[in-house]
């Protein structure tokens, strides 16, 4: 039984890092970008939604329905960000070294966390959401009712933006830049728009996966650091690109990590992480669903 | 034969027009001074050694290089610098020398990316349907991955997919590059099908002698100038174009 408790909280918070890691998913394929300040953009999506709450209610304390109201306004906010990150930042280091795309990205990554210490103080907070149970009893598994929520919210975002590259005709223009993106200026998109739309929708998701992790965990501007990792290995593991792949590699990071702290120590949960992206690296290095380095963004 | 054989001046019926224009990419310059008129309902040549700037001036034509001086006029409307959505909403088409297939993709899927700058998908959807009974092998393997055809399937894609939007020009950079023979022949047929069907097509092409065999009119481009006009036949039949550029 308690095999199947680590294995169900695993999928509980699985879901989240597969949401986060499926904006840093997208941003690799299409704009070939390691974008090192994506964990900024889960921080930034937990506060947006910390004061929208905080502004509504006088205080973080959310009924259901007022929680989940404050998803979509991270999920816009973030999209603003991310848009005018890549339109007037991260564009004109698109094509150049990969070094100097690290550092660029990992400065906005310092320069974010500083504004977020600056304008939220270091303290931690969170969002607490009443539920006159807190918990639900499957067939002996508790399920946390905030983090069932969290799930679905996490897999939802994933679903809706997967739903969007497939049927929608920005999602088609994203997935041209992202397999060729001469012959996507040759048809007619304005791929330096589409890449900061692109950027846009990673940063909503991730932000929107923040407004989530913002009602499970205690969320502070050094928070970031941790999302950007584990999406790095959620990513290699599913696949450059590969939005299912991330999705996939969510869920199974997050079992691992919670079968190791239950079984071993919640200290080796990086470290067993690690492992196993080093071990895919050299077995399997396209990933579980991927094309490999360059991959197209499906 | 000379750069005055044939100028500007002497076409009746001028569709795309470079009036003086000098071209590079950032602070590089690739053509120089470079005139060029191709008449409505042409087919005009452009020949010349690897580096003279061929590709480049088909680029500063589409707004993919930049334009440092003189003018580009489509329909006598200066349309110099222009955006590649704006040309190809004004009816201008252009194919790369590159495979410029979107390889993830399938066939039809790549057929409705030429229709991208259509505001509604249905008309997309409707100029493919078209296409495919053109060209009914692109139809037969519409659902398949763009990235897993052969290299004439590919070709044929890309000048289908440039026909979404019935350009009245179409540009078209070393069609024949890297085809086996027979496909060659078939890709050059479908060029002069469509030029008669009334497509004003401007070529690139690095086989000089079936480029300009099937061309109106002909340009020799070298080190970014245009060293010699003509006709076709005229510079086929070149004594000095021959030795330097047709390998005679």
């Amino acid at each position: 039984m308690a095999f199947a408790q680590f294995v169900v909280n695993g999928l509980l918070v699985g879901a989240l890092f597969a949401a986060v890691a499926v904006g840093f998913a997208l941003i690799w394929g299409v704009v070939d970008i390691i974008n090192l300040a994506h964990g900024e953009m889960v921080m930034l999506g937990g506060y947006a939604s910390y004061w929208t709450i905080t502004l509504v209610n006088g205080s973080p304390t959310a009924s259901p329905g007022l929680a989940l109201a404050s998803v979509p306004v991270a999920v816009a906010v973030l999209f603003v960000v991310g848009y005018a990150l890549q339109r007037f930042v991260v564009s004109h280091v698109i094509g150049t070294d990969l070094f100097l795309t690290l550092l660029v990205t990992f400065g906005l990554s310092i320069l974010i966390q500083q504004l977020g210490l600056q304008a939220f103080s270091a303290d931690p907070r969170t969002i607490s959401v009443q539920f006159a149970e807190q918990s639900l009893d499957i067939a002996g598994l508790v399920v946390p009712k905030v983090k069932l929520i969290a799930f679905v919210g996490a897999v939802a975002l994933t679903i809706a933006l997967f739903a969007f590259m497939k049927r929608t005709r920005t999602g088609r223009a994203i997935r041209a830049v992202s397999q060729n993106d001469e012959a996507a200026a040759l048809v007619g998109i304005d791929v330096e728009h589409v890449r900061a739309v692109t950027f846009g929708l990673s940063s909503a998701i991730a932000g929107g996966a923040g407004a989530f992790v913002a009602m499970i965990l205690n969320i502070q501007p050094q928070m970031g650091l941790i999302y950007t990792l584990k999406s790095f290995v959620i990513v290699v593991f599913g696949g450059i690109g590969s939005v299912p792949g991330a999705l996939v590699g969510g869920l199974l990071l997050g079992t691992v990590e919670e079968l190791t702290a239950g079984f071993v120590s919640s200290k080796w949960t990086l470290a067993v992480s690690f492992t196993l992206l080093i071990v895919l690296l050299v077995v399997k290095p396209q990933g579980l669903f991927g094309e490999g380095m360059g991959g197209e963004a499906e | 034969m000379s750069t005055e054989t044939i100028t500007y001046d002497d076409v009746d019926d001028p569709l795309l027009e470079m009036r003086d224009v000098t071209a590079g990419y950032g602070n590089t310059t690739v053509i120089h001074d470079v005139n060029v008129t191709v008449g409505d309902g042409e087919i005009a040549c452009l020949i010349g050694p690897n580096g003279s700037g061929k590709s480049t001036l088909m680029k500063s034509i589409y707004g993919f290089a930049d334009v440092f001086e003189g003018r580009v006029r489509l329909g006598g409307e200066d349309v110099t610098g222009r955006s590649p959505q704006d040309n190809l909403r004004a009816g201008m088409s252009y194919v790369l020398q590159d495979a410029s297939v979107f390889p993830g993709m399938s066939v039809h899927e790549n057929m409705l990316m030429g229709g991208y700058v259509f505001d509604d998908d249905s008309r997309a959807r409707k100029r493919a349907e078209e296409l495919y009974d053109e060209f009914p092998r692109l139809g037969d393997l519409r659902e398949q991955r763009a990235g897993s055809l052969s290299g004439g399937q590919r070709r044929l894609l890309e000048l289908a997919r440039a026909l979404m939007v019935e350009p009245d020009v179409m540009m078209l950079d070393e069609p024949s590059i890297g085809l086996e023979p027979r496909y060659i022949d078939q890709v050059f047929e479908r060029i002069q099908q469509l030029n008669d069907l009334g497509t004003t097509i401007l070529l690139v092409e690095q086989n000089a002698e079936k480029g300009l065999s099937v061309a109106d009119r002909g340009f020799v481009l070298a080190s970014g100038e245009i060293k010699f006009t003509g006709s076709g036949t005229e510079l086929l039949n070149d004594e000095e174009v021959g030795r330097l550029y047709l390998g005679g």
